[in-house]
């Protein structure tokens, strides 16, 4: 198992370079640049030519785009991300504060949608046809229809603007520095989170469950006069989370996906806010060094799903 | 079963519990919680002499400008009280109030604007608007041998006592103190880092370093959350009446600071015209001329030949009921102009408004020999104007071309700012753009866009401003050597731009802020790009 992780990372290396590649020229072939973005019409007037080179010159700009990669790629083995354009602040102390946030608002909502949505997924297959399989069933397509910024809206509206239960966005009450402040703050967004993730994760638990509830071996299981939750328990969900294992490994894109338009509408301070604000103004070291850090993050998730999967299926052995 | 059904149980409690015991601000103090960040402009992370410097409207609490630029004709002082000019207007003398204080107790004197001039003006000053400083200090004599580090000061101001500062410029302004008006003063005493760190350094933001002179300090920051400011008892104005001031963060989400001023949990945010109705009453609603001008604009370079007649020009005018979009489509949250100089007052009586008449837009176009069906105009808009309003309005005007057989295209890009830029250059392939321009009554320069010398002007579009007049239209008002005559050639360089239609001007906009029933003396006004202005922060208060 050891070795085969270390391979996975070893191939993993050119795959990392192969995205800053890709992302670099997208950014590079995007109309416009950093100094577009600070010069408004309102400055224009006083600016002159020599003040839009000097911006540039400030900037590295003037260097060709390859010079300009092969700098940032040196600064990076250096561990050095380089400066935000916009906010003046090294983007390793940016990155720094904002991950952990993401990461807490992204494993919130996977901890309580795995938590949530298995459960309930043996539950419904347990009760295929009933009314609580058909509501729920009902539910969990509205969840996954619906996108994340309108789950959002409507969820910041009811809870916090008009029950006024949890807060209307933000991380934590200003001068305020507790857990229960946190949390507080962290409910709505979570949950809406996690309402995503629990609803697929809950239809392929029970899809799972339902092809392997009919299986043989289950059925002699049964027939043997073994207690229904062992049954249950002990065989048929060990098998049927074997494909869920997967579609959680993937849904670490999604997850980060949702997280971007949630940190948006609650003021997450995150990732996908920082990344969204870098984007729009062209701020290539965040734009880089965040998209690395994504990168990484959705390459390691894939190598957990691996790990995880032997771990649930014992006949799966990496050598 | 019964051991999950418990666990359930415990952990919604567990939920509830701590949702009852989340703890809330202190009850004793004073305090607001605002989005001054938010809206046109905004800058949340903004300090002085960068890129938030004139656009946001909190670093005016704990800095002073020298000067402020009241919306529509006034000029405010403020740190400075007085000023006066030579006879030829290449001496300026600037006399500061006596009573300017810094936080910590220190007096403000002409010594630190003299800091100031110097700092900014180094030939290592690292900012990335350097446009701010160019308009502060540009035309004081040795500005150039400054910035290129040719000279250890900027010989052209200096300290004459501790109270009056001399700007001797390279070239007579006869408003010289219009450019004043994003002059953030320094404090030499406690600024403890070199220009060349000046837009990386966190002094800002740090309560144990930074000094202001405003009427509040900061006192705590957290980067993307919020910033704290607390009283500063030396300001000149007398001590303010709240404690603390919360500028929270949303990231420019205007959705989101209204959904919290919704919630009740922020007392102040600006305010899209469609987020009124939803907010209901309860709220005070600011509101006031936004100073942006939105129009058609046209390359000349890139359209048919026929839209250099006027007649072209003018009768799409007349083909499109602006006094009905404005009213019924924008809810009356625009208003429409006839050039574009937005206040009223300098318009002349005699002014042809294009009033809707689909019969004489056709009678121009026939008498100008162009079939409507060959017109086509092909216009891109940009993420400035993605809300409901502006897409109603454009499919508005849509139609009312189309009544007259005139095929057009909108193209509803929701291109961001660089893209914009880079998209609609000198040489691009752009015909038609709908856009807004911010034009103030100072510190705008209509050359910018009508002029042949500015950046997007004549020669940008191709359009001949020397010939058509405009250019000397807009050196009078330059040239114009008191305030009256200033306004007077406005009113001529509007006029004349009525009469020559270079561009299609639409409407103004009004902008606005709603603020929480419990705010007392609160004020905000929608100043062009979002200030500086006098607020009187000092009297803010709260109800109870």
């Amino acid at each position: 198992m050891g070795s085969y992780i270390l391979r996975r990372i070893i191939i993993n290396i050119p795959v990392l370079l192969i995205v800053t590649i890709l992302v670099f020229i997208l950014v590079e072939i995007a109309p416009g640049d950093m100094v577009d973005f600070f010069v408004t019409d309102d400055t224009l007037q006083y600016m002159t030519e020599q003040d839009l080179i000097d911006l540039r010159e400030r900037l590295g700009l003037n260097d060709p785009a390859p010079i300009r990669y092969v700098k940032w790629m040196g600064r990076i083995f250096q561990g050095d991300f380089g400066f935000s354009y916009i906010q003046a602040v090294p983007v390793t102390e940016l990155l720094g504060q904002r991950i952990g946030n993401s990461l807490l608002l992204m494993g919130t909502g996977l901890i309580l949608g795995i938590s949530v949505g298995i459960p309930l997924g043996v539950f419904t297959a347990l009760r295929q046809y009933s009314f609580s399989d058909f509501a729920l069933s009902g539910l969990s397509f509205v969840s996954i229809s619906m996108p994340a910024f309108i789950s959002g809206i409507i969820g910041m509206y009811i809870f916090a603007v008009k029950l006024n239960w949890v807060p209307a966005g933000g991380m934590r009450t200003p001068g305020i520095y507790t857990i229960p402040d946190l949390i507080h703050h962290l409910i709505l967004p979570g949950l809406i989170l996690a309402s995503m993730q629990m609803a697929s994760i809950m239809r392929y638990t029970r899809f799972s469950m339902l092809e392997v509830l009919n299986q043989d071996y289950v059925l002699t299981a049964t027939a043997k006069g073994m207690k229904r939750h062992v049954v249950i328990n002990h065989h048929a969900l060990r098998n049927a989370l074997l494909p869920v294992v997967t579609v959680i490994g993937l849904s670490i894109p999604q997850l980060i996906v949702g997280a971007v338009f949630l940190e948006t509408i609650y003021t997450w301070p995150g990732m996908g806010t920082l990344y969204y604000n870098a984007v729009i103004s062209r701020d290539f070291p965040i734009i880089m060094g965040a998209n690395l850090i994504i990168a990484v993050i959705v390459l390691l998730a894939n190598l957990l799903t691996d790990v995880v999967y032997s771990v649930v299926d014992p006949r799966i052995r990496y050598e | 079963m019964q051991k999950n059904k418990r666990s359930i149980l415990i952990s919604i409690c567990m939920l509830l519990l701590i949702i009852a015991v989340a703890p809330s601000a202190a009850q004793d103090e004073k305090v607001i919680t605002v989005g001054l960040g938010v809206g046109p402009g905004g800058d949340e992370e903004g300090r002085p002499w960068t890129g938030g410097a004139g656009n946001t409207t909190h670093i005016k609490q704990f800095i002073t400008p020298t000067i402020f630029n009241e919306l529509g004709t006034e000029m405010i002082p403020y740190a400075a009280e007085s000023w006066e000019a030579n006879d030829d207007f290449t001496v300026w003398t600037y006399t500061l109030r006596d009573n300017l204080m810094w936080s910590d107790g220190t007096q403000l004197t002409a010594n630190d604007w003299k800091f100031t001039a110097d700092f900014v003006t180094a030939s290592d000053f690292d900012t990335d608007q350097p446009g701010y400083l160019n308009q502060a200090f540009s035309d004081a004599e040795g500005f150039d041998a400054r910035r290129a580090g040719d000279a250890d000061e900027l010989v052209g101001v200096q300290v004459i006592d501790d109270l009056t500062l001399e700007y001797t410029l390279s070239q007579p302004n006869p408003r010289h103190f219009i450019n004043q008006f994003r002059t953030y003063i320094l404090p030499q005493h406690a600024i403890d880092f070199e220009p060349s760190e000046y837009f990386t350094n966190t002094w800002f933001r740090d309560p144990e370093r930074m000094v202001g002179s405003g009427p509040f300090v900061v006192s705590e920051y957290e980067r993307d959350a919020f910033l704290t400011l607390e009283k500063n008892p030396f300001y000149f104005e007398g001590e303010p009446k709240l404690d603390k001031i919360i500028i929270r963060h949303f990231g420019g989400d205007i959705s989101a600071a209204v959904l919290a001023l919704s919630a009740g949990e922020i007392d102040f945010t600006y305010v899209e015209p469609t987020d009124l109705e939803v907010l209901g009453d309860g709220y005070e609603v600011f509101s006031g001329n936004s100073t942006v001008v939105v129009f058609i604009d046209i390359n000349y370079k890139n359209v048919p030949e026929f839209w250099q007649d006027i007649r072209v020009r003018q009768a799409i005018l007349y083909a499109i009921d602006r006094e009905a979009i404005t009213s019924q489509v924008l809810q009356d949250t625009f208003t429409s102009i006839p050039c574009p100089v937005s206040f009223s007052e300098l318009w002349a009586d005699d002014l042809d408004w294009y009033e809707y008449n689909p019969e004489k837009a056709m009678e121009l176009l026939a008498e100008s020999g162009v079939d409507p069906a060959d017109i086509e105009m092909e216009w891109v808009g940009h993420s400035g104007y993605d809300n409901i309003l502006h897409n109603s309005a454009l499919q508005a005007m849509q139609a009312y071309l189309a009544q007259i057989g005139i095929n057009n295209t909108i193209t509803y890009q929701f291109l961001d700012i660089p893209t914009f830029r880079d998209t609609y250059t000198s040489d691009g392939p752009w015909t038609f753009r709908y856009r807004g321009l911010g034009y103030p009554i100072f510190g705008g320069n209509p050359a910018n866009n009508w002029g042949s010398a500015g950046g997007q002007g004549g020669d940008f579009k191709g359009y001949d401003t020397q010939s058509a007049g405009l250019d000397g239209a807009i050196d009078a008002i330059n040239a114009a050597l008191t305030t009256e005559a200033y306004f007077e050639a406005m009113s001529d360089f509007c006029s004349l731009h009525n009469e020559l239609l270079p561009d299609l001007q639409l409407w103004v906009g009004n902008r606005f802020g709603a603020a929480s029933s419990r705010l007392v003396d609160f004020w905000w006004q929608p100043a062009g790009g979002g200030g500086p202005y006098y607020d009187h922060s000092h009297l803010w208060d709260i109800s109870g």
